[in-house]
């Protein structure tokens, strides 16, 4: 400065120089902010950061390496042979190390002005180091620490586009599960009968939910060869996908059982499922509950087969709830069973209430379990009711129990109940 | 739920308390698929701390049952409290395991078909 405090034109021109470069540089950046507000992908926002970085850094040479787990390497250079891959991997590797940029200067230890100067700059994403950018042979003289602000300012806006297209592609999947999760719950939802059927003695109410979007419930009313149609319901343990596909199989099997017998009953159906699915059942390590029951109005009894399923309630017209135990083991578990038949007599004011392990497990916020007893009180205090009013006032049972603790399990409820064939209460 | 396991005597013992429910522990499941898969393996599954088992945790028992005998060992269920025995028999899936009162009773039955074994 002279002696009146105002600059030389040599620092003038400095001056001029060095806001020149500044402007430039923060014209740098808002590009590549401006390049990636654009629908990019990933190789393209590599790409753009190199270009940038170059430009901005007063380099010859640029490259960058992006390695996102569980997806191919993506490389980008600012000219053809740039640098090599296993330079490349290298460079990664040292800001993996240091989990910092990494600098080298030539400092003229070269022939040429700016050889040996090498920037690396770590990529980070979530938190991880996973790519590096390399620049290499600065013309302007060596790196400087602002010159490494300027680059983390660049990585930044990249390490930015690259988690937003992270979570991009991640909502794309989601909603691409939740379609075919639907379509699965329509599915299932369509494997249900659509309707009770009428029998002539009995008076039917059923209802089945599952926990997720679908599950390993369901119940059935299965044409029978002779008489009022058989009523199943089944239990495939576990939830969700894998066990709405063991429903849907074990559904159909039982349905398809009678049609080939030449004397259908609850037990022989349950053998023919039993036989015909043991092997997929035992290779995937699970087993299905199943009950199956037939309405024969002539002899006033419900014949029924219970391979491992409870709770199975009945209720006579005068008299207390019971529980009538299983007498096989469940389906899948035990090869060649011979499946055992029971006979119980039904009708008008009998009450029987078939039901899954959803309920009896349902869980209130004290960790109590519904169990077995407040079942069996709530059917006897209802039994006097029509089906309809015996099922809700089961599942209102539940749902207090429970509270707020959401269900824990699928839920499925059968009721019947024996009318006289001229009326229905 | 809390599991740990001990071995007495070459015999290995899975303790589990609480809830089972076989979806909340995938390391218990690996524990015991691996302790069942060893040849002649002997293990004592102690329930007495168990007030629930779903029918996931079942399946995973039989599981762990079927590999135990496949391999020449076996594997016994032991000290289950009374509302329990009472669900597996109305299940019948007391058919599936051999269930005894005690510890001791356990042992006792394991070292007894290795005698067998051995005679």
């Amino acid at each position: 400065m002279d002696w009146r405090g105002t600059l030389t034109t040599q620092q003038l021109t400095t001056l001029t120089s060095e806001l020149v470069a500044y402007q430039d540089q923060l014209a740098a950046i808002h590009e590549l902010a401006h390049h990636f507000s654009g629908r990019l992908n990933l190789l393209q926002a590599l790409q753009g950061l190199v270009q940038t970085a170059v430009r901005a850094l007063f380099v010859r040479r640029g490259a960058a390496l992006l390695s996102l787990p569980e997806r191919p390497s993506l490389t980008a250079a600012s000219s053809v042979g740039a640098e090599s891959e296993h330079m490349l991997a290298s460079a990664l590797a040292q800001v993996q190390q240091q989990q910092a940029p990494v600098l080298q200067n030539g400092n003229g230890r070269f022939p040429s002005p700016g050889d040996g100067d090498r920037l690396l700059l770590p990529l980070t994403v979530r938190g991880q180091v996973m790519g590096v950018l390399q620049l290499v042979e600065r013309c302007t003289g060596p790196f400087t620490t602002a010159d490494i602000k300027l680059g983390q300012a660049l990585t930044a806006q990249l390490e930015v586009q690259v988690e937003n297209t992270l979570w991009h592609e991640a909502e794309v999947a989601q909603a691409a599960w939740r379609a075919q999760l639907a379509q699965a719950q329509e599915v299932q939802r369509c494997l249900l009968p659509q309707l009770v059927p009428h029998i002539s003695g009995i008076d039917i109410w059923a209802a089945s939910t599952p926990l997720h979007e679908v599950g390993g419930d369901w119940y059935d009313f299965i044409p029978a060869q002779r008489g009022a149609p058989m009523v199943a319901v089944g239990d495939v343990c576990g939830k969700g996908m894998a066990a709405a596909m063991l429903m849907a199989m074990t559904r159909t099997t039982l349905r398809n059982g009678d049609a080939y017998l030449p004397h259908s009953s609850p037990a022989r159906l349950i053998q023919h499922a039993n036989t015909t699915l043991h092997s997929d059942y035992t290779g995937v390590g699970l087993f299905a509950s199943l009950f199956v029951g037939h309405y024969l109005p002539d002899e006033g009894v419900v014949r029924y087969a219970n391979a491992g399923h409870a709770p199975v309630i009945f209720c006579p017209a005068r008299g207390d709830a019971r529980l009538l135990p299983a007498s096989n083991a469940a389906i899948g578990l035990l090869p060649n069973e011979p499946i055992m038949e029971a006979s119980l007599p039904f009708g008008p004011g009998d009450a029987l209430v078939v039901a899954t392990d959803g309920f009896t497990e349902a869980t209130n916020a004290r960790g109590e379990l519904l169990g077995y007893e407040r079942l069996l009180e709530a059917v006897s205090r209802t039994a006097g009711q029509n089906a309809a009013s015996i099922g809700a006032v089961l599942q209102a049972v539940v749902a207090n129990f429970r509270g707020q603790q959401p269900p824990s399990d699928d839920q499925t409820l059968f009721v019947l109940k024996g009318v006289s064939s001229w009326a229905r209460d | 739920m809390e599991w740990y396991t001990t071995t007495v005597d070459g015999i290995e013992v899975l303790t589990i308390n609480g809830r089972f429910d076989a979806h909340s522990a995938p390391a218990l499941k690996r524990w015991l698929l691996k302790a069942a898969a060893a040849e002649g393996s002997q293990v004592v599954v102690d329930l007495g701390g168990t007030h629930f088992i779903d029918s996931a945790a079942l399946a995973l028992l039989i599981a762990g049952l079927r590999q135990c005998r496949a391999r020449g060992g076996e594997m016994i269920l032991c000290n289950l409290a009374q509302p329990m025995r009472i669900i597996l028999e109305l299940t019948q899936m007391d058919q599936m395991f051999t269930i005894v009162p005690t510890m001791a009773a356990a042992v006792t039955a394991l070292r007894s078909a290795t005698a067998e074994v051995i005679a």
